[in-house]
């Protein structure tokens, strides 16, 4: 299996540290983290990454409008997405899913788990 | 890749992760009880918004870490900070129960490590792997969580098991363990022996007498320490454990099969660094550049044969301790005997076993290391040795010329210390020594060396001599009240005698030793059992 990019973009240090702890152990990916949305775009740019971890919530440029700004940009628009949020209702849910994501992952996620969902999301093999 | 590594893996990780991030988590379930507690104001307000991302961010973080009933409370919390506004006086208590709640879980959580599959591969393997679990019975949570706070930084979690069985049943799963042997008593600990090789074993005991060390090394303690012992000194006994494999190898390979040569850099993962080269000429230049630890040389090599490469390192100083091993494809007694006449440590037949080569090449690297520590390190008390503590000294003084700041040094002289050999024995006298040992590195000196017999220095970079002395005093309190139990149950104590100096412009380390040499003889005159400082 070739080793997948993975970008991570969450405020909460504990969730980047898990996320990528599970990612890199149990998925066998190369995991960038950023802290916010703005050095998450920042990271999109240099890191190229397959696919972006991206936190709903967060202080400034939030998962929204992080993404909104990914698509406008022409060489990293098409990199796939999946919300990392801790509110999934109902109607959020169909709010987030005409965002152009590829999914929608809910905290507390099990990091045991965490890559497989994350694959079946981008539709990688694994 | 993510095939191989297992769970155990992931959940060590998620131990270490957990010890990392304790604080901040328990800061906001500090900032919830906060807001629980108060009263209904203007403060409160801002309090309960505080409370409600404390609780929102806890929702989403607990889980992840295994604690799933902590992120409902959380949940639970946040969603009746949501509608604060509406309902306070009546959720006031509910909110102050979950809060508490949420407090007790938080605190009396321990993540779970799971099995490791091949811990020690996969766990050097970097990034945030890379951590060790020490599995600790008998310890105060109190002291455990000291222990864990210094650790952490050092990529090691601790995690504290309910009773010795419980232990054993998971000691594949740690690196090291820690057993209070005042709480657990030898005969109560499951089968003969200790799986030390599974997981190497430190015993911390109050017990003063030599057969109290006896029964513990018996059972296959590694490490005893003397208790009560701070949490450095836990996690200095217990990383000392570790140390002969942690340590980073270079390897000097010249082969001339490209298989061979991938075969072996594959063989090592990050702990190991290995080089490769095809031809001597090469081989040479990289032996001066890497300096390595071990060499690997093939006995069958166009232009020059490995056994010639293999003398004419034997025949340079520099590479007498350079442990070398051979790859042969014929395992002749011929070819054995002339390899290791040539000066070879080990010997390994073509094809290459992995898993074997790599244990022998392993134990050269432990053995190149032990040589080098045994230069360095006295044997019977582990403090550095005269000659290295020498060479520190020189760098020492020349550092405080240097900076200007002062430098203290101490020559301590065990008292009476004859009486002790000829009346108890020379084990008394080596237990006495070892003592001594360990509770003059409790002083933090920069140095603590065994000058030779009975005599020690220690030096303090930037302290006065009044400081040292000070500090001394404490040493000398603490060694005075130790009471020793020979084998035929004599009871016995000691004490010493010091001399203190600080540096000054004019002097060298002669002059410095001379000096505090001086003080001790005053000390020594004086009736012993006290430390003087040059001035006195």
């Amino acid at each position: 299996m070739s080793s997948r990019r993975v970008l991570i973009i969450d405020d909460d240090e504990g969730i980047r540290d898990v996320a990528q702890l599970a990612l890199e152990l149990i998925g066998g990916w190369s995991v960038t983290t950023a802290a916010c949305g703005q050095d998450g775009l920042e990271a999109a740019r240099t890191e190229r990454p397959d696919g972006i971890l991206l936190d709903v919530m967060m202080p400034g440029l939030d998962g929204p409008s992080t993404l909104a700004e990914l698509r406008e940009d022409a060489d990293i628009g098409r990199v796939p997405v999946v919300f990392l949020t801790a509110k999934v209702q109902a109607a959020e849910r169909s709010r987030f899913a005409e965002m152009d994501v590829a999914g929608l992952i809910a905290k507390p996620f099990d990091p045991m788990t965490l890559a497989a969902q994350i694959a079946a999301l981008f539709g990688w093999e694994t | 890749m993510g095939d191989v590594t297992g769970s155990g893996d992931v959940q060590a990780g998620l131990a270490r992760l957990w010890l990392r991030h304790r604080q901040e988590i328990e800061r906001s379930v500090d900032e919830i009880t906060a807001c629980a507690g108060g009263t209904d104001d203007d403060t409160d307000i801002e309090r309960a918004e505080v409370a409600r991302r404390a609780a929102h961010r806890l929702a989403g973080t607990l889980g992840t870490f295994g604690l799933e009933r902590g992120s409902q409370l959380a949940r639970e919390i946040e969603t009746m900070l949501d509608r604060r506004d509406a309902a306070v006086a009546t959720d006031g208590e509910r909110l102050a129960v979950l809060a508490a709640e949420l407090a007790g879980c938080v605190d009396r959580f321990t993540p779970p490590t799971g099995p490791v599959a091949d811990g020690r591969a996969a766990r050097t393997s970097g990034g945030l792997a890379a951590g060790r679990v020490v599995g600790v019975v008998g310890l105060s949570a109190a002291t455990v969580r000291e222990i864990a706070e210094r650790a952490a930084p050092q990529q090691v979690s601790v995690q504290l098991f309910d009773d010795a069985p419980s232990l054993l049943a998971a000691v594949g799963e740690v690196d090291a363990v820690l057993i209070d042997l005042d709480a657990v008593s030898i005969a109560d600990l499951p089968g003969g022996t200790w799986p030390a090789e599974t997981a190497p074993m430190v015993a911390l005991s109050g017990g003063r007498r030599l057969s109290d060390r006896v029964a513990a090394t018996r059972y296959g303690a590694r490490r005893y320490l003397q208790a009560p012992a701070t949490a450095e000194a836990v996690l200095t006994s217990v990383q000392s454990l570790w140390s002969p494999s942690t340590r980073t190898g270079t390897v000097l390979a010249v082969d001339d099969d490209p298989v061979v040569l991938d075969t072996l850099r594959e063989l090592f993962d990050d702990s190991v660094k290995v080089t490769a080269v095809d031809d001597h000429e090469q081989f040479w230049m990289a032996l001066e550049q890497h300096a390595p630890d071990v060499v690997i040389l093939d006995v069958d090599m166009p232009n020059v044969n490995g056994i010639e490469l293999c003398k004419v390192m034997r025949a340079d100083d520099r590479w007498l301790q350079t442990g070398i091993v051979f790859l042969t494809a014929q395992g002749g007694a011929d070819t054995v005997r002339e390899v290791f006449a040539a000066g070879a440590d080990d010997m390994v037949t073509k094809p290459i076993i992995g898993p074997e080569l790599r244990a022998r090449i392993a134990s050269r690297l432990d053995r190149t290391d032990l040589h080098r520590r045994l230069a360095e390190t006295d044997g019977l008390t582990g403090l550095a040795n005269r000659a290295t503590a020498r060479r520190s000294l020189e760098r020492l003084t020349e550092a405080a010329w240097r900076s200007g700041r002062p430098l203290a040094v101490a020559v301590i002289d065990l008292d009476h210390f004859k009486r002790v050999n000829d009346a108890h024995g020379h084990p008394a006298g080596d237990e006495v020594l070892r003592r001594f040992a360990s509770l003059l590195l409790t002083a933090g000196a920069t140095i603590t060396a065994r000058w030779g017999g009975e005599e020690f220095v220690a030096a303090f970079a930037d302290t006065t001599a009044g400081s040292a002395k000070y500090t001394l005093q404490r040493v000398l309190s603490a060694f005075r009240a130790e009471e020793f139990v020979t084998a035929d149950h004599v009871t016995f104590s000691c004490s010493f005698s010091a001399g203190v100096a600080e540096l000054n412009k004019r002097w060298g380390v002669n002059e410095l030793l001379a000096a505090a040499d001086e003080a001790l003889y005053r000390a020594k005159h004086e009736g012993r059992a006290r430390i003087m400082a040059t001035h006195e």
